[in-house]
């Protein structure tokens, strides 16, 4: 008797609040309901993209759309849970460099008959079409949507001060011999000590992207052109990798940046104490924007501060560019909302121009790149001719697990190496870690 | 004998309805799980099979043979050095954490003013959830802002004591986060701190339910402090610390939050010296879609678990038996 | 020697030298939860600059009069308004103020603040008089002090109106105040031209001309009729190339000038025409204006490096540069002997038709004489600003992550697994101990079993079976407090029964078979004999599960969603998303510390006495 009504009131107890939780949804009958996953882009990620669709919910009264904000951490794994068990949204932002894996999962609809009806893939910046699918895969599984490149921004008032300008930072050489320049100048401005350049270490997500142009522009390469073998080592990526580490050698970047990350950096130089470093073009929203709307603009630095390219090294001029993809599940009951949702975003131009201008990405299609609030801007006009030369990764299914694993503890044990005794870190050191490296990847390559 | 079981069954049909919800969650949230993790270790599940999940390919073995003896494998990369700092990690952490609450509790084990207040203050680091303490840690241990260095370099010149005794120091603030051998320090003097006040509450309470006349009888013999301690103090807390000890090596060994918060807050490698190997697994599994090897290294990690268990075990019985 | 020293002689000593080693340790073992709250009140700033003592509010100048008799007052931008008379304080008075603004009128001054409202302060009376203004009410957001990047306020000519509002992201209402009686009268909403725009208005200079209000914006001038309370563009940002407006004055009845960071633009009322005039942009570099004010039919700009003068036609009257101010600090105390450098002009006040007062940063002032383009004296309010204790912090965090929701589900989540698993932990405790029942020796096995399954083992076939579960019945897990709850109940269930065990063990069975005989049947013997005994043991056990429960990072992190989210969680976006925040990463763990702390406070007494008790009595 007792057992009976023990069970029955533990599994009351249980079920109810199953239900008292969950039935919360129901049923909606009425527009169809499009919903969609993405990064925290801009400040307010869900409104300000409500805000950007406005012309196109009002245009299209049957398609509602939900926007839920993840975040980059949490994303990986709630994209992966979605992808295998079929439960989740309509549309998912996927990071560039994620496009492969993701891809590779069989998850995402190919859309490529889509985006052909409206121009293909000539209406997008060639940077944002190379990972819109896989690379031998011949589908298109993402469409670009925010473009995303990395430049150099240095402070006017320092170099103004030491007679050098934009030209001192075109070339390994030059820049290396301004930011030598800056260093025997021991500035303090405002009372701040002024390193001449504030670079990340090892605990940083972005440790792939900030290697990867000095990588490329000393002429090394990631892979081999089959994409089956590493060839760091090869390739000398080793050469652009010295190169880099070899400015905290010389003691242009304060040691202890070497354990901080991008944000601290960023805040870093906003608050005075590099007079160069690397970024994206959210940055220079960041400086720009009044602190009235969240920016930093009112900082004395945010006055004092341009934009320039990365130096060309001995192979050419390369920077990292990324950004972000629409893609669609496979799953998704409402595919031909959704797409539409997806077209909107990604090719109208007013709405390329609109969300570029909220979240400071950059757009993907070429013809919001006329728009003059990209040319016009000397500032961010380095941004937008930055994705010129901008390279990134090879769309291929096992980047994503080489860019989160295996590189990072690869270049993490180089710059821990480097961190513990740099005077000893050189040339030779660093082809070790390449060689390593290659062998690393190999090993994932081959599984 | 089969009649025997089931009359003697429902003589306990009252224990079997206490303990039917207990035994269902636990089928259903621990054992079955365990099951397919099992299952998991013998497919090649990963990104390209996720999808068909316990319909991947069949491998037997080989995510076992792989992660144990092929170098070539990327599960292998790291998992040598997590497996050994996470021996030293659980090991010097479950001490450490005994030997102070041992020595604390000795403390807190006399009369003095403000006694309950003071034993309070020393619980609270035991509150604190662990990923604030990686994060509050990680903050600490900053190379040049962190209010480690600072106190010790630049208030208590750590760098001129030690040369003034005669050891040659840096003066540069060290690095405590970039992975060399400190970093192993670094993430278990944290462990240790939280850890310690639960041992201290425990041992506390053993020490009160020492009876005196023990200790009469050893002054009468004329047995100083230290004696007295390990004659009697120790051995009569055996119960306590030896479940003290099973405790801290089920925490400390399966360790991963106060870790995987410490280095950029989840974003960066630990370094050589700062991987544990949760932290790993999870890496491997979550980050590089290795689920089936994954699964096997869990299904190892376990199986010394609970061997190591066993060994504590056979141990413990001798305590039991010695009590009854 | 030592020998000799009595007996309890040496026993003292010794407890003394135990004391001391014990405060030592208490020390150091409370250090760093000290560390983690001091921090939380510091700006971040400060500590990425590796400060360790909290910092000050700035006292930047923003307004300086010489008053009749001859004495000079300043105001800085901590709210404090300092009289000086031959380079001495002769009095001094403290608002404490956050985002601050001045303005005066005869000897009516208004100090406006995004804390504390309004203050009118009567400089022949010494009383000062408040409003607050209801900032909050059209944003629906109570706690956004903290954004507040500064109030904006004019007054009008006579001095018996003023108007005012905050720069804040998009925030766009003018409270219209009479000056005399310190009341609101009306309030205007510019957002309203606005209403579709996915960029945000903020407003950032007024200035009234005639029987209309201009306010000068992100989105261009924007004019607000005094009469009707009508509000219209009167200029578009289209050549303003996306830039806010900075400064906005009238130059006379007809004209008014405004600028960008670099630009300056002349706007003509009557024909409502505008004209790009200046631009500080030369080609050597960058000069950023600073300050504008308009005087003698003049236009007069200070920058990062110097004064410009214009007339009212734009054209540049006179570019002077030089060394004006001290260097100081940012407490405003002299460095390098105060030698003298260019600053920032951040204001400008006028004394009469041939000096001006220039104002800087850090308490600094210049006067400054315009005929003759020389220096006259310099002041210094070498008063740094009020200790920055800042709670607003706190303010900040539960402004930029939904902390409350976090709390509230952490609450609802931690309780009712701490309810469920007691109810079920201590019956099958219970069970255990008191029933040699067949299978009890391997369920106890079993029990100590589930604690070694590490715990990424369980996470994919948990997701994959909830999920599975949903897709059949219908019923949602993920995301659900339910299917959180469930799990982890069933997670904590075994090391409860583990622990409480030992509660039940300790019971006199004597007591039960006393009950029996008297004619309990077994649930009574349980409710009624052993269960109260254990209470001790069950709330500490129950603590006990609620602080692992609160702790846990990694099933919460697949299960809940942004509805259900709970504070490790949520604590742990927070920081993937503001890793340069230190202030608020610390006021994020202690806010996620404090409720376990407070638990544990009250409930020290069962817990200390339980959990030990199980341990010991095994």
């Amino acid at each position: 008797m007792f057992k009976k009504s023990l069970i029955l009131i533990s599994l009351v107890l249980i079920s109810s609040l199953l239900f008292l939780t969950g039935c919360g949804k129901g049923l909606s009958t009425g527009p169809k309901k499009v919903t969609m996953w993405i990064m925290p882009n801009s400040q307010e990620p869900e409104k300000d993209l409500t805000a950007v669709l406005e012309p196109f919910t009002k245009a299209n009264p049957n398609i509602q759309v939900e926007i839920v904000s993840l975040d980059w951490g949490s994303a990986w794994q709630k994209i992966t849970a979605a992808a295998t068990s079929g439960t989740g949204p309509d549309i998912v932002q996927l990071g560039s460099t994620w496009v492969g894996m993701v891809s590779s999962m069989e998850a995402l609809s190919d859309l490529k008959d889509n985006v052909n009806k409206v121009g293909g893939k000539d209406i997008f910046v060639p940077l944002a079409w190379e990972t819109s699918g896989l690379v031998s895969s011949n589908k298109v599984t993402a469409v670009p949507w925010i473009v995303d490149a990395r430049a150099m921004f240095y402070r006017t008032d320092v170099f103004k001060k030491l007679g050098l300008g934009v030209k001192d930072l075109d070339t390994w050489e030059s820049f290396e011999l301004a930011l030598e320049k800056i260093k025997k100048a021991n500035l303090t401005i405002n009372g701040i000590k002024v390193d001449p350049l504030g670079i990340t270490g090892k605990n940083d997500w972005n440790i792939v992207h900030n290697l990867a142009p000095w990588i490329w522009s000393g002429g090394g390469n990631f892979f081999t052109d089959d994409y089956k073998k590493g060839n760091l080592a090869k390739s000398d990526a080793a050469k652009g990798v010295a190169f880099y580490i070899g400015l905290t050698k010389k003691g242009y970047v304060p040691l202890s940046c070497l354990e901080k990350n991008s944000y601290q950096i960023s805040s870093e130089f906003s608050n005075g104490s590099y007079a160069v470093y690397f970024d994206g073009p959210y940055a220079l929203k960041t400086l720009t924007t009044p602190s009235a709307r969240g920016g930093t603009a009112d900082l004395p630095v945010a006055k004092n501060f341009g934009v320039a390219p990365y130096p060309q090294g001995p192979k050419g001029r390369f920077t990292y560019g990324g950004g972000s993809t629409l893609s669609l599940f496979k799953y998704s009951q409402n595919k031909e909302a959704a797409w539409k949702v997806i077209e909107y975003l990604t090719t109208d131009p007013a709405a390329q121009i609109a969300y570029a201008k909220v979240t400071g990405f950059l757009p993907a299609t070429r013809k919001a790149f006329e728009d003059p609030y990209f040319t016009s801007d000397p500032q961010r006009k380095v941004f937008s001719e930055s994705v010129n030369f901008a390279k990134n990764y090879p769309c291929i299914s096992y980047w994503g697990a080489l860019e989160m694993t295996t590189l990072p503890r690869r270049f993490g044990l180089m710059w821990s190496e480097a961190m513990s005794n740099v005077q000893k870190f050189g040339y030779k050191e660093v082809l070790s870690n390449m060689e390593t490296a290659d062998k690393e990847i190999d090993s994932v390559l081959g599984q | 004998m089969r009649r025997n079981y089931i009359a003697e069954a429902k003589k306990y049909k009252v224990a079997y309805a206490f303990i039917a919800p207990a035994f269902v969650g636990m089928l259903l949230l621990h054992f079955l799980p365990l099951v397919q993790g099992i299952y998991m270790s013998f497919l090649k599940l990963n990104q390209f099979t996720l999808f068909a999940y316990l319909g991947a390919p069949y491998v037997g073995l080989r995510n076992y043979s792989d992660a144990l003896f092929n170098p070539a494998s990327p599960m292998r990369l790291g998992l040598g050095h997590a497996a050994l700092n996470t021996l030293i990690y659980g090991i010097v952490v479950t001490i450490g954490t005994i030997s102070i609450g041992m020595i604390v509790a000795l403390m807190l084990n006399r009369k003095f003013f403000g006694r309950a207040l003071v034993r309070t203050f020393f619980i609270f680091p035991w509150v604190i959830p662990q990923f604030v303490v990686g994060i509050l840690w990680g903050f600490m241990w900053q190379q040049n802002n962190g209010v480690i260095n600072v106190m010790l370099y630049d208030w208590f010149k750590f760098d001129k004591i030690m040369q003034f005794i005669g050891f040659h120091v840096s003066s540069t603030k060290p690095f405590w986060l970039s992975g060399d051998p400190r970093t192993l320090v670094a993430i278990i003097l944290p462990t240790m701190w939280r850890g310690w006040p639960l041992s201290m509450l425990m041992l506390l309470a053993g020490l009160q339910g020492i009876s005196q006349d023990y200790y009469e009888a050893a002054d009468i013999d004329g047995a100083n402090g230290w004696q007295k301690f390990w004659q009697i103090t120790f051995p009569l807390l055996k119960p306590v610390w030896s479940i003290l000890i099973l405790f801290g090596m089920i925490f400390n060994f399966y360790s991963f939050n106060i870790v995987y918060m410490m280095f950029g807050n989840g974003a960066g490698f630990p370094g050589d010296w700062g991987d544990l190997i949760m932290v790993n697994i999870f890496r491997n599994a979550f980050l590089r879609y290795d689920f089936g090897t994954g699964a096997a290294v869990s299904v190892m990690l376990m199986t010394c678990m609970i061997s190591a268990v066993l060994v504590w075990y056979s141990f413990y019985k001798n305590v039991e038996k010695d009590r009854a | 020697m030592f020998k000799k020293v009595p007996y309890h002689v040496k026993y003292k000593i010794f407890n003394q030298v135990i004391n001391f080693v014990m405060i030592s340790m208490l020390i150091i073992t409370l250090f760093p939860i000290f560390w983690m709250i001091y921090n939380s009140f510091m700006s971040n700033q400060d500590i990425s600059l590796g400060r360790i003592m909290m910092g000050r509010a700035a006292h930047h100048v923003i307004l300086s009069r010489k008053l009749v008799d001859n004495s000079i007052l300043l105001g800085t931008s901590d709210g404090a308004i300092t009289f000086y008379k031959d380079d001495k304080i002769i009095e001094r008075n403290n608002f404490k103020t956050f985002a601050t603004s001045m303005e005066m009128n005869n000897d009516k001054l208004f100090i406006s603040s995004g804390d504390k409202g309004l203050y009118k302060y009567d400089l022949l009376a010494k009383q000062a008089e408040n409003l607050q203004i209801p900032w909050q009410e059209q944003l629906k957001d109570p706690l956004f002090i903290n954004k507040i990047a500064g109030t904006v306020m004019t007054l009008s000519a006579d001095g018996s109106k003023l108007w005012l509002t905050i720069a804040y992201n998009n925030y766009g209402t003018i409270f219209e105040v009479d000056a005399k009686t310190m009341t609101i009268l009306r309030s205007f909403d510019v957002r309203t031209l606005f209403a579709s725009s996915y960029e945000k208005i903020s407003i950032s200079a007024l200035v009234t001309a005639g029987d209309i209000l201009y306010a000068g914006t992100n989105k261009g001038l924007i004019e607000v009729s005094l009469a009707d309370g009508q509000v219209k563009q009167a200029y578009g940002n289209d050549i303003l190339q996306g830039k806010d407006i900075k400064y906005l004055r009238s130059i006379n009845d007809q004209q008014l000038v405004f600028c960008t960071d670099y630009q300056v633009y002349l706007y003509t009322r009557s024909t409502h025409e505008t004209k790009a005039v200046y631009s500080t942009h030369s080609t050597e570099y960058l000069r950023v204006i600073s300050a504008m004010r308009t005087g003698q039919d003049q236009v007069y700009i200070g920058t990062s490096a110097g004064l410009v003068i214009l007339d009212n036609s734009g054209k540049l009257v006179k570019d002077i540069n030089g060394a004006w101010f001290k260097d100081v600090d940012e407490f405003g105390h002299i460095r390098d002997g105060g030698k003298l450098i260019e600053g920032d002009i951040i204001n400008i006040d006028f004394i009469n038709d041939q000096e001006v007062f220039l104002e800087s940063l850090h308490g600094r002032v210049a006067i400054f004489d315009l005929k003759e383009d020389k220096l006259v004296s310099t002041i210094l309010v070498d008063k740094p600003g009020y200790i920055n204790f800042r709670w607003r912090n706190y303010v900040d965090l539960w402004n930029n992550i939904d902390f409350g929701l976090y709390l509230r589900n952490s609450f609802i989540i931690c309780g009712l697994t701490m309810l469920i698993s007691m109810l079920l932990a201590t019956i099958t405790a219970y069970a255990l101990v008191r029933f040699p029942f067949p299978g009890a020796r391997t369920f106890s096995v079993g029990i100590l079993a589930t604690q070694m399954i590490p715990g990424v083992m369980f996470l994919i076939p948990i997701h994959i079976m909830f999920t599975n579960f949903t897709r059949y019945t219908g019923i949602p897990i993920h995301g659900t407090f339910g299917g959180i709850i469930f799990i982890y109940s069933a997670f904590f269930l075994p090391f409860s029964v583990w622990i409480l065990r030992s509660f039940f063990a300790a019971i006199p069975v004597a007591l039960e078979e006393a009950a029996t005989i008297d004619g309990c049947t077994p649930f009574q013997v349980f409710l009624k004999i052993s269960l109260p005994l254990a209470i001790p043991g069950v709330i500490a056990t129950g603590v006990f599960v609620f602080i692992v429960a609160w702790d846990e990072l990694m099933f919460a992190w697949i299960l809940t969603n942004a509805k259900t989210m709970t504070i490790p969680v949520g604590i742990r976006l927070f920081v993937g998303n503001f890793q340069n925040r230190f202030d608020l990463m610390m006021a994020a763990a202690t806010v996620a510390t404090v409720p376990v702390m407070l638990i544990f406070f009250l409930l020290q007494k069962y817990i200390v006495s339980g959990l030990t008790a199980g341990a010991v009595k095994e």
